[in-house]
């Protein structure tokens, strides 16, 4: 799957020829120059690791050969009780020694490997959610999941097992050998001659498990979507009766996934059935070779039992070698596709310079805002727009928000009124010099200042899978109680609250499921309202509630909490009528504005839409 | 936010591991045959092994041994009896690789069958739970059953059980092999048995606690991860970005210093293995020098136990490994057994009816159904409607109109009263025969991955002309042509590629090609383009041609299209009629009609 959005995506280039290898392997190039800031910072715990490995290797090169020297003294006769005792000791205490030095040194290093881990997810969390709303509208929430927690285990992967046995193998190789070699240099040799093939053959299959295991993943996710499709498109599933049809598609997949896993499974053992056939065949040339030897007199029987120890010894580590390319090819990878999200852009800050920071003072945030000449469109998406032209979705828009006061937004669904919204809250960047509060730039202020002041709520507030009170307390944790009871309270929700058997403590579950659409939106109203901004902007955040219930809302707003800038927007007339001055946007324009009363009498949209939710409501009310 | 998912049942209920072992016997049952297979392979493939050493012990004790006694030169007995030696260890290799291959096929078939039975047992009762279910649990959680539940399935088999029943095996091979060869030895050997249990018990137990600890962990960063993303504006609005930052931290740190344990307690447990492992050999030998079986113990003897005991602690190093595994198995056999206990309300009869082909009588009689208890939707709503009529149904939003058309699907029972097809009560139809017979066209039209031809024929074969035939009368054909492949364009993820208008066409061509009696038609609320409009009202035309039709209308041109009209107010039938006894009688729908239909001449004149 990830092979295949990959193809896409940016840090592979844009040419969807090459193939999947060539891709990981500029990707490894990529990611090269990235590791050495890590191993930088790190140094230290691998440095000791490796030579703790030195350490961890002669003590346990030393054990065959003093067992050798053990079997040895067995054919003495009398046998040599006291010196036997004496080597048993001092294996116990190599042992004992190495085994110390091989936890230290896995600490050590698979430890770093965590660590590097922890800090890059860190950074990545940190990063990502600072990202800008428009990478957000490129990558989806599931791919960057997988980048913070597949790619990162690869990552991991390398920095731990990677690096330990990138230093391990040669190290215990070549010790091994130098003791090996200097007791019979032709038995190693001969012993040792087949031991590349397992480099060899780890390599080639690692690769090929590799390819495999991309095509099971790529299986399994066109399994998920089958399912994804199939449960969210439920209803059309039944009542066109295509149960058995869509089974008979999912069967097809997951026979085809049954096929490729078993042949994943079975290349997987032949590659571990090799090794142990390699294994074997080194003690058959032990037994072979190493009887002529010994009845040549160039080789003790202690010996051959000593070799027979050191062929035990290096199979892991040899297989673990073997190994290492995919590990580093795949770490890699993954370095580069985590990379690639922590250069995404984030929220831009200080567009404009400004003297003085007068948004430190709370006066400021009383003034009214300013829109004066705003032009703005989505900026065109490579991919989605094939090119054509995106229309802009504010067309040169001016308008003032009173301070202190209640001003309406009015318009038909799409007319760009959200946009308006987001880009007053700087979810997305209005061109500096076209929003202002009181003579400064709205892009001149710190975000955290802006957001600390004005509030936006809008038709789907996100909760969060919280107690409903942990979510109405979001923004100010550490809130007083009763601070919390009332802002319910304004929000219409405390008779909701009375009904939960645990109140405040209610989970809202995923996304607030377990709550109605209304109860939803109050409680994101009052949670606005525990984070108390001077600003609000009521973007559509009440459509589910019931008019009376958002009468008595807004009345709230107006009377409990008065002094606040509140922007409504909203298609509901009622809604508008409660405010001082209505703006009526259509296509991305203001096309009307003045209070309710003169709107109506103009008989603009306003007055249209006036009347046709007359009706709407007189059917309500019959 | 501690990102703790409402979809946590493992914490909520311990496994009953009995009911799941039952579970998984179930479904293992069938493939007893590959099972019983590997079974029988085991001891064969253990035996062939432990043979290795022994043969170095033949080789050792005989030609090598008497020829040391000999001297020089070798007499050519020595090197055939070696030879020999060799040849039947090289067999035993073959015979091992050729074994251990078998077993893997069997064990792996077995292990993903089982996966595959139950991702199809469960597809298809999920195919088979109503829609009330689908509203109780979003796709999210259903999509974790068929996909991670049954991965940890299927890791049970491929690296769980398998290989622990295989290290059983191996273990007790090992064990027979080191008593035959001396039966003293082995229990000096296993002198250092009392620490090595000790040692394995104590760190397996933490091993465990710590992987099961690791894998909530991560499944706590995931959730977290996931819902900071989704939920990203509501963060960046609320400034809690830097608390998220504190919190996420803290889930991080725990993750990793759960994994800085297992990497202590694995390596420890790997550090006291390979001790204990030495000893065992230097003590073995020590053992042999001074025992009474001293003489007797040949060097052969020494060789192969060594070898033996080598062989004996490998698969005791992974064993809390592979516990880890087969443990949250479990928790995942027990969400999916949940899951495959979930029922459907919509209860098939006894002896149903299946619906050939119906007359298109529909008849709604004191009919009452609300979702939630005590707030009907509906109430004693009845209506009958003739073969071939066309009924339009208009009214506020949630004034009952799209419960009707759920209703006549069974999607839903009704509470009281009765819906009757051709006379007969639809709860007596075999439900998917019904459905058959019922075409519909809902708002938002599903489109599903796959071409155009795909979506319009669903699972029918159709003959090329039958499919001009139906796009042409549902002017998909337009739609077509403009397309670059025609029939064979893939639609793009959500139809991207085709618009709002376009895949109401498509949905029309889809009841055509179905050609039911009954069609129910749900018009979309959207401005489509003019030049779609005009399309969608041909089609509409053709296919409510003799077909008994229900539509809930927007649009005035929808409305005067239907023989008779049915205005729903707040769950009631407040008029019905036909347009002109309607207007006639200056309701509620002649103020609509007329409202709307001033709205839209102003619209076309601006």
């Amino acid at each position: 799957m990830r092979g295949r959005r990959g193809g896409t995506s940016a840090a592979y280039g844009a040419d969807h020829t090459v193939t999947r290898r060539e891709q990981a392997e500029e990707s490894v190039r990529a990611g090269s120059r990235r590791l050495w800031p890590y191993l930088r910072r790190h140094h230290r715990a691998y440095l000791i690791g490796a030579l703790l490995l030195v350490a961890t290797n002669l003590l346990m090169v030393s054990i065959p050969y003093l067992i050798g020297k053990m079997v040895g003294l067995l054919e003495g006769d009398p046998i040599d009780v006291s010196r036997l005792l004496r080597l048993l000791l001092i294996i116990l205490g190599a042992a004992l020694a190495g085994g110390l030095a091989r936890v230290a040194n896995r600490l050590l290093i698979f430890n770093t490997g965590r660590v590097i881990e922890y800090e890059l997810r860190k950074a990545l969390f940190e990063h990502m959610q600072r990202m800008h709303s428009r990478v957000f509208a490129r990558r989806p929430v599931g791919d960057l999941v997988s980048r913070a927690t597949n790619d990162l285990g690869s990552v991991r992967l390398l920095f731990g097992f990677g690096l330990l046995h990138l230093m391990n193998t040669p190290i215990l190789f070549v010790m091994a050998i130098v003791v090996m070699a200097t007791t019979n240099l032709r038995l190693t040799a001969a012993v040792l001659a087949i031991y590349p093939i397992v480099i060899l053959s780890v390599r080639g299959y690692s690769r090929r498990m590799f390819d495999l295991t991309q095509e099971v993943q790529g299986t399994l996710g066109d399994i998920s979507a089958a399912a994804q499709e199939n449960f969210s498109a439920i209803q059309v599933v039944k009542s066109y009766t295509l149960e058995e049809h869509e089974t008979e598609k999912m069967r097809r997949m997951s026979r085809r996934y049954l096929a490729k896993s078993v042949k994943l499974a079975l290349t997987r053992n032949i590659l571990f059935n090799v090794m142990a056939a390699v294994i074997g065949l080194s003690e058959l040339i032990l037994l072979a070779y190493g009887g002529w030897e010994i009845v040549n007199g160039r080789l003790t029987k202690g010996e051959l039992v000593a070799f027979s120890v050191y062929l035990g010894m290096l199979i892991w580590p040899t297989m673990a070698f073997g190994f290492l390319l995919s590990v580093w090819q795949r770490g890699m990878g993954a370095m580069s596709r985590i990379e690639e999200i922590l250069a995404e852009p984030t929220d831009p800050e200080g567009l404009i310079k400004v003297r003085g920071e007068p948004w430190g003072n709370s006066d400021f945030w009383t003034q009214g805002i300013e829109i004066r000449g705003l032009t703005w469109g989505y900026p065109p998406d490579a991919e989605e727009a094939d090119g054509r032209e995106m229309p802009d979705a504010l067309r040169d828009v001016a308008m003032r928000i009173e301070g202190g006061g209640f001003t309406a937004l009015v318009g038909p669904t799409g007319c760009g009124k959200s946009t308006l919204a987001r880009l007053i809250a700087r979810l997305d960047n209005p061109p500096p010099g076209t929003i202002s509060m009181g003579g400064v730039d709205l892009t001149a202020i710190p975000l955290a200042d802006l957001r600390n002041n004005i509030g936006l709520a809008t038709q789907e507030s996100f909760l969060f899978s919280l107690s409903l009170g942990e979510n109405i307390r979001f923004g100010r944790p550490d809130v007083e109680f009763d601070k919390v009871e009332r802002a319910a309270e304004h929000a219409e929700l405390a008779r909701d609250l009375e009904e939960f058997p645990r109140g405040y403590d209610t989970p809202v579950g995923e996304r607030g499921i377990t709550l109605s659409g209304g109860q939803r939106q109050r409680a994101a109203i009052a949670r606005l309202l525990v984070f108390d901004t001077p600003v609000l902007i009521l973007d559509d955040s009440l459509s589910a509630v019931d008019l009376k219930t958002e009468e008595r809302i807004l009345s709230h707003l107006r009377e409990r909490l008065a002094g606040r800038t509140v922007l409504l927007i909203t298609h509901r007339i009622a809604t508008a009528s409660e405010a001082d001055h209505v703006y009526v946007m259509d296509q991305g324009s203001i096309i009307e504005q003045g209070t309710h009363e003169e709107l109506l009498e103009s008989g603009g949209l306003y007055a249209r839409l006036a009347e046709i939710q007359k009706l709407s409501d007189d059917l309500e009310a019959a | 936010m501690r990102g703790n998912g409402v979809d946590s049942p493992v914490e909520e209920h311990p496994p009953a591991d009995r009911r799941l072992i039952g579970m998984v016997v179930r479904f293992a049952r069938p493939h007893w045959r590959l099972i019983l297979g590997a079974v029988l392979l085991l001891p064969l493939m253990t035996a062939a092994q432990q043979v290795q050493p022994y043969l170095f012990k033949l080789a050792i004790d005989g030609p090598i041994d008497r020829q040391l006694g000999i001297g020089f030169p070798i007499a050519s007995e020595t090197i055939i009896e070696l030879l020999r030696l060799a040849g039947i260890f090289l067999a035993t290799l073959v015979f091992v690789f050729l074994v251990e291959y078998l077993l893997t096929y069997l064990m792996e078939s077995v292990g993903q069958r089982v996966v595959y039975d139950m991702r199809m047992t469960m597809f298809r009762h999920l195919q088979r739970l109503d829609l009330a279910f689908y509203e109780r649990n979003p796709v999210g959680r259903l999509m974790t059953r068929v996909t991670n539940d049954l991965e940890g399935i299927s890791e049970f088999f491929s690296a769980g059980l398998v290989s622990l029943i295989a290290d059983l095996f191996k273990l007790v091979g090992i064990l027979i092999a080191m008593f035959l060869l001396s039966f003293n030895l082995t229990l000096w050997t296993f002198a250092v048995a009392p620490p090595l249990l000790f040692a394995a018990g104590f760190f397996r137990v933490r091993l465990r606690q710590v992987f099961l600890e690791i894998r909530k962990r991560i499944a706590r960063i995931n959730t977290y991860l996931a819902e900071s993303l989704s939920g990203v504006e509501t963060v960046k609005l609320f400034n809690r970005a830097k608390r998220n930052d504190e919190e996420f931290e803290a889930l991080n740190r725990d993750y990793m210093k759960a994994n800085l344990r297992s990497i202590f307690y694995d390596s420890s447990l790997y550090a006291v293995i390979e001790l204990i492992s030495t000893v065992a050999i230097a003590v073995f030998i020590y053992a042999s020098a001074v025992s009474v079986e001293k003489g007797v113990i040949t060097l052969g003897t020494v060789v192969a136990f060594v070898e033996y005991i080598k062989r004996f602690f490998i698969p005791i190093r992974d064993i809390g490994m592979k516990y880890s595994i087969i443990q949250s198995a479990f928790a995942s056999a027990d969400r999916i057994d949940q899951l495959l206990s979930e029922e459907s309300f919509i209860k098939e009869p006894m002896e149903p009816i299946v619906a050939q082909k119906l007359r298109g009588e529909i008849e709604f009689c004191d009919v009452t159904y609300g979702y939630k208890p005590d707030e009907p939707v509906l109430k004693n709503v009845s209506f009958r409607l003739k073969p071939g009529e066309t009924l339009a149904v208009v009214g506020a939003t949630g004034s009952g109109k799209s419960t009707l058309l759920k209703l006549l699907n069974r999607f839903y029972d009704v509470w009281e009263g009765r819906i009757l097809i051709d006379g007969v009560d639809i709860r007596a139809y075999d439900v998917r025969s019904l459905r058959r017979r019922i075409g519909q066209v809902l708002q938002d039209v599903v489109l599903f991955s796959g071409n155009v031809l795909d979506n319009i024929r669903l699972d029918q074969e159709l003959p090329q002309e039958r499919i001009d035939e139906v796009s042409r009368q549902a002017q998909v054909h337009r739609v077509v042509e403009k397309l670059a492949r025609g029939y064979q364009t893939e639609i793009k993820e959500r139809g991207a590629n085709i618009s709002y208008g376009e895949r109401q066409l498509v949905a029309f061509a889809r009841v055509l090609a179905k050609d039911p009696e009954i069609f129910l038609f749900d018009e979309a609320t959207s401005n489509i383009d003019s030049q779609t409009e005009v399309l969608i009202q041909e089609a509409l035309e053709q296919v409510l041609k003799n077909r008994t039709s229900l539509i809930i209308a927007h649009r005035i041109s929808t409305v005067t299209v239907a023989d008779r009209i049915l205005v729903l107010h707040k769950g009631c039938i407040a008029e019905s009629g036909t347009h002109e006894t309607l207007m006639a009688e200056e309701g509620l729908y002649a103020r609509l009609y007329r409202l709307q239909f001033k709205d839209a001449a102003s619209r076309l004149s601006a």
